[in-house]
């Protein structure tokens, strides 16, 4: 419990009242003191202090109500009890269960907590419309979110605001709060209204659209309310009675003062007699020609609302407008066409004085009520009088109307201030016209607009994954064994193969073609694919599969062709896709902008290598070159996974030395980066691991023997798979994204270009002290030294600390380039110096723009892509 | 030929399961979820953050918790499933659960399975003459494991009794492998210190053996002795400290998954936390390929003898180390 007897030290005003600068700063002091012992409190004692106070309120509600009227002179005193009761008792009911204070929620999974804390002390200016039920409402509201309130009376109601504050201050006090917590001005003037609101911490203000904007230039964040118009329609299939009954309920409601209150009701012609009949029936008066003009210039004086007519009975205006009516008329109605500012009818007057308006179409209604929406109630109230299944101009109407609160078949007071007849509304006196109005707030004003909310956010790492093809098979000879299933298993009646001319010439699609003519699945294939595949041909060879219509579609080759035949295959599946949103860079693939459509509805898709390798036959990715523009576009998505991979060494054994040796180091640099990566996970590293062992181990026999080592041909193949498993999980880093710029600008084959760069790439990646991190929640600090160290240890290479290791680990990765005949430069493969400096700054700035620079451990600036870039091509 | 066969999605992080979980409204359009589990995890309320995301995923959903191993058991959920008529099933448990769930699974999607016959025609993974009945074209399956463990999320096995004749029912099919599996570390937190144990050895037990199976390759090598490693380096501290050593438990959950994927790629060996060591000396002695790999993983894991008997014994001797600290009595 907090102590409520804190010693301060305060200058007392002398007279006790707030009626001057000093008394009112004195007074300030006294409360901010008050606030933050109370900010303190829990929501135990927060509720013990609110219900006392709702209490309190509600037992003075007769009181109250009539101190009011007797004050102001406006208004009817029945109807302000019912105001105070529902200030006290609906507010209380509303909020008596809902958290304020300490720990709001708590999400354990995501680690987000959500803290509630007072704003501090709120500045309330109170109508003399609504002076004890405003007053009311907007203490409790304080109350039971820890804030401190200092009301500003209107001049005309101080007595009666005051007593209703009185009243809940003392209540709460008793019940355990601390003294000051609410205050008023004494003795209200412009000056300390002015005062008020530029100290407080926020302002509740209701009032007129000059108040609200006084509130909103005060420097302090304004919760304001605007003046209402509220226009009404009654439709041709409204319930007439229910309307015109509603609309005099709520009209006369305390003399119509109730800002939502019904201005004008615009009725279709059709029902426009059976509606006057029911409203005269129901004792209104309809004002007849001359009687009009004369009630129009009392109601309205200079274009503003005359303040003797605000609040009083029908009879009492007609009155001063010299015009005779019964004594117990309940609302003047004027009959007028124009809604035009200009019309005096058109405007909020706050009293039992209404216009009607005929309307012909309900379009045309809908365009008055707008247009008087615009006239002065901006953001208010609107209201409809419709049958409930009318359901597109229910649509109609909610569409074109510019307020925050569209009531359907409600007196527009009673509906307006929510939870009287529509209980999802939340109960207020203080209703927000969002920035129509001027306001930050466009609903009913609550508690939870006066805490601010404190999020405590813990350190969560992204959730990752480990995806791979349905079905990875292999050893030398499974292809037939895995081609089998197309038939036994997956009853396909229709294979597309794709590959390029050179294995086509050089008969290796004749086993797949002999397989599927045993299966009796048909097939054509498709061989135009060029290394770097174009989207021309991807499609041309979706074209050709649009014609063929195959279930399978087999791609068998290098990362041309399998990635071609990928790209092929989206074309088939979904011949709209957009490209250029398919290849849109991300930052993180799964909050991509873009969806990538579900494939696999048309065709199964069979990626079988025959050089080891890019590893696309268990990747995600597809790189396609626009031959119009030379632009690669490299698309990734899980989508793209092939369903089955075939891993046999039999489609690998006559590789060319050139094409072992480049796809050999393609697939120890996939290997590498992969572990470097800032997504490496347990998962892929075992991958990463064994694919480096297997390739130092095999690559120079490869290289040497080909066919005639077919253990070591096996060993690469698994190892380009597992390393290919590794980055389609993984992803890359900044040496591929540097080797796709070499081989697009200087056509360099891509696992030289590799081969070129990775030994730079790691000793920039190892600095333990790099300029920029990369951004990424699981990798915590720079260890990327260590993790090449794992590598390294992993393959049998120690050093006597971390940084000998790896240079070790370097040479030997050295070492296995020479074996396999890689040159040491970019310049010893035939690129002059000024092409390649031309390019630079181009490939530079292209280098760091692609999608597998975000991956990198390091994040790596232009200057420093730069350096490595050089540093390539000169060998130094 | 052989292969590499895991779930199509293996999400893991410790919180990703309502990330993980988004995905069966916003990308599979999923409509009813049947969970499974069983009535100490659904008394304790580790249910409630699944059925609160599938509340916001407005997808509706109901619970079995009476999920055991046994054939009673597993047709009382078929019962159960079939009139709810999900198109997701998430099952959430440790080893029993997710292989009932999965038993559910097949008798939901196949009502005439039996499964004294599909355990004499699909007990071994390498021997597949005939076709598994076809599963998810009623439902997509999701598995969550609490333990740390067997590894059930991701392997395609399920083992089920049936206690009236006192015969346990082995079935071994890709049919059965999970569509997703979500290893998030916030469901294993609260493990009992004995599961703990008990589990942690299993796991360990799965990795060694995948490393020496007959059908081990290079694509499972990796998984096995990662998993091997982390479960030496962290399954003491997750005994000992549980929930205060959140980091050990995530090292757990995601070596029990991957020692769990390699598992799935070579046949099924039936193991329990106490004969590890003596199946190991058995399949060494037998085996002479499997006695060189054992030493192969010893090496890895550093324990290094001065020749190959003596690396085998400290391997050995390390397991039964660590079964101690696990309190567990070896057999």
């Amino acid at each position: 419990m907090a102590n409520k007897e804190t010693e301060v030290e305060v200058q007392a005003t002398p007279s006790g009242l707030v009626d001057s600068l000093e008394s009112f700063n004195a007074k300030l002091e006294q409360v901010r003191e008050a606030q933050k012992i109370f900010a303190t409190y829990t929501q135990e004692q927060v509720d013990k202090i609110f219900k006392a106070a709702a209490i309190a309120a509600n037992q003075a509600r007769i009181p109250l109500a009539k101190m009011a009227v007797e004050e102001t002179g406006m208004g009817i005193a029945e109807d302000k009890i019912i105001k105070n009761h529902y200030a006290s008792e609906y507010i209380y009911n509303k909020y008596k269960s809902v958290k304020t204070c300490g720990v709001l929620e708590y999400d354990s999974a995501f680690g987000l907590k959500k803290i509630a804390e007072p704003l501090g002390v709120i500045g309330a200016v109170i109508p003399t419309t609504n002076p004890t039920s405003t007053a009311i409402f907007k203490s409790l509201v304080c109350l039971k979110t820890r804030n401190a309130i200092i009301i500003s009376p209107h001049p005309r109601a101080k007595n009666s605001t005051i007593a209703a504050a009185k009243i809940v201050l003392d209540a709460a006090v008793a019940a355990g709060a601390p003294e000051n917590i609410i205050a008023w001005i004494d003795v209200p003037s412009l000056e300390l209204t002015n005062e008020l609101m530029r100290n407080a911490d926020t302002i509740l203000a209701t009032g007129g659209p000059g108040m609200v904007k006084a509130a909103y230039s005060s420097g302090k964040p304004a919760l304001g309310v605007g003046a209402g118009n509220t226009p009404v329609i009654i439709d041709s299939t409204a319930d007439i009675k229910l309307a015109v009954n509603s609309i005099i309920h709520s009209k006369t409601f305390d003399n119509g003062m109730i800002c939502a209150s019904e201005q004008s009701v615009t009725v279709l012609s059709d029902v426009y007699d059976a509606v006057k009949k029911e409203f005269a029936d129901r004792g209104c008066y309809f004002l007849k020609d001359d009687e009009i003009e004369k009630v129009r210039k009392t109601i309205i004086i200079n274009g503003a609302l005359n303040a003797k007519i605000v609040g009083q009975k029908a009879h009492t205006i007609a009155a001063l407008a010299g015009v005779d009516v019964p004594e117990d008329t309940k609302i003047l109605i004027g009959e007028v066409e124009s809604v035009d500012i200009s019309e005096e009818f058109a405007h909020e007057k706050l009293s039992p004085v209404l216009a009607m308006y005929k309307a012909e179409t309900f379009d045309e209604a809908i365009e008055k009520a707008a247009q008087l929406v615009a006239d002065g109630g901006y953001g208010h109230t609107s209201s409809l009088y419709v049958h409930p299944a009318q359901a597109e101009k229910i649509e109609k109407h909610y569409n074109a109307m510019k307020t925050c609160r569209i009531l359907i078949n409600t007196p527009s007071s009673h509906g307006g201030i929510g939870d009287l007849y529509n209980f999802a509304l939340a109960p207020s006196l203080t209703l927000g016209c969002g920035s129509w109005g001027g306001n930050s707030v466009s609903e009913n004003v609550g508690i939870k607009h006066l805490i601010n909310i404190k999020s405590v956010a813990e350190r969560r790492e992204n959730m990752l994954w480990f995806r791979a093809p349905e079905k990875v098979y292999f050893k030398k000879g499974s292809m037939p064994v895995a081609l089998d299933e197309l038939g036994t298993v997956m009853h396909k009646k229709k294979a597309f193969i794709v590959t390029d001319s050179f294995l086509y010439k050089n008969g290796y699609v004749k086993p797949i073609e002999d397989k599927l003519d045993e299966l009796g699945i048909q097939h054509t294939c498709f061989y135009n694919v060029q290394p770097d595949p174009t989207l021309a041909s991807a499609k041309e060879g979706a074209e050709q599969m649009r014609q063929f219509e195959p279930d399978v579609i087999i791609a068998l080759g290098g990362g041309s062709a399998m990635d071609a035949g990928k790209i092929m295959w989206v074309l088939y599946e979904h011949p709209e896709a957009d490209f250029m949103d398919m290849a849109m860079r991300f930052m993180d693939i799964r909050k991509r902008i873009y969806t990538f459509p579900t494939m696999g509805e048309k065709a199964y898709f069979v990626a079988i290598p025959t050089s080891s390798g890019t590893g696309s036959e268990v990747t995600p990715f597809a790189v396609i070159t626009d031959e119009k523009t030379s632009i690669k576009y490299p698309l990734a998505d899980y989508e793209l996974l092939p369903n089955m991979a075939i891993i046999d060494a039999d489609n690998m054994m006559n590789q060319p030395k050139g094409l072992t040796s480049a796809s050999g180091i393609d697939a120890l640099t996939h290997a590498l980066e992969a572990y470097a990566s800032i997504m490496a996970t347990e998962y892929t590293d075992g991958l990463a691991l064994q694919a480096m062992k297997s390739i130092f181990e095999y690559l120079p026999s490869a290289y040497e023997n080909g066919a005639n080592d077919p253990i070591a041909r096996e060993k690469m193949a698994t190892a380009s798979t597992m390393a290919g498993m590794a980055f389609a999980n993984a992803f890359l880093g900044v040496c591929h994204s540097m080797a796709h710029k070499l081989g697009a600008f200087h056509h360099i084959p891509h696992g030289v270009a590799n081969a070129l760069l990775i030994t730079e790439v790691m000793r920039f990646n190892a600095e333990p002290v790099p300029p920029k991190m990369g951004t990424f929640s699981q990798y915590q600090y720079p260890h990327t030294l260590e993790r090449y160290c794992e590598c390294a240890r992993f393959l049998g290479i120690n050093g006597k600390d971390d940084w000998d290791t790896l240079d070790k680990f370097i040479e030997k990765i050295e070492e296995l380039k020479e074996k396999v005949g890689i040159k040491k430069t970019i310049a010893d493969y035939g690129v002059k110096e000024e092409d390649f400096l031309a390019t630079l700054d181009d490939m530079v700035e292209k280098a760091f723009d692609d999608q597998c620079t975000g991956a990198n451990p390091r994040y790596p600036l232009f200057s420093e892509i730069k350096a490595m870039f050089l540093k390539a091509y000169y060998g130094k | 030929m052989l292969w590499f066969r895991a779930p199509e999605k293996v999400y893991f992080k410790k919180g990703s399961m309502p990330v993980a979980l988004d995905e069966l409204g916003t990308v599979l359009n999923k409509k009813k979820a049947f969970i499974i589990t069983d009535s100490f995890l659904y008394k304790n309320g580790n249910i409630k953050p699944v059925e609160e995301k599938l509340d916001t995923a407005k997808i509706q959903h109901i619970a079995f918790f009476n999920a055991q191993p046994t054939l009673v058991a597993v047709r009382e959920g078929a019962a159960q499933i079939r009139l709810f008529e999900p198109d997701v099933i998430i099952a959430l448990g440790g080893g029993s659960v997710i292989d009932a769930a999965k038993a559910i699974w097949v008798l939901y999607e196949h009502p005439e399975a039996d499964f004294e016959d599909l355990a004499k025609r699909f007990s071994d993974i390498s021997k597949r003459e005939e076709q598994f009945p076809k599963l998810g074209a009623k439902a997509y399956f999701v598995a969550i494991p609490t333990s740390s463990g067997t590894g059930s999320e991701v392997t395609p096995y399920s083992v089920i009794t049936d206690e009236e004749k006192q015969v346990q029912y082995t079935v071994a099919d890709y049919e059965l492998l999970p569509n997703m599996a979500i290893v998030d570390a916030d469901y294993s937190m609260n493990q009992p210190k004995e599961l703990t144990g008990k589990s942690g050895i299993v796991a360990l037990a799965h990795a060694i053996l995948a490393y020496a199976g007959q059908q081990a390759t290079e694509y499972t090598d990796g998984f096995a002795l990662n998993a091997a490693k982390d479960i030496f380096d962290y399954l003491p501290s997750a005994y000992e400290n549980g929930a205060d050593d959140p980091t050990a438990r995530e090292k757990m959950a995601n070596a029990s998954a991957m020692a769990g994927i390699a598992f799935a790629n070579v046949a099924y060996e039936e193991v329990n936390a106490s004969d590890i060591t003596n199946i190991i000396k058995a399949n060494a002695e037998s085996d002479k390929n499997a006695f060189e790999r054992y030493v192969e993983c010893a090496k890895f894991l550093g324990f290094i003898g001065s020749d190959k008997n003596d690396t085998f014994d400290r391997l050995i001797a390390a397991i039964e180390e660590l079964q101690n600290q696990c309190g567990i009595v070896k057999d």
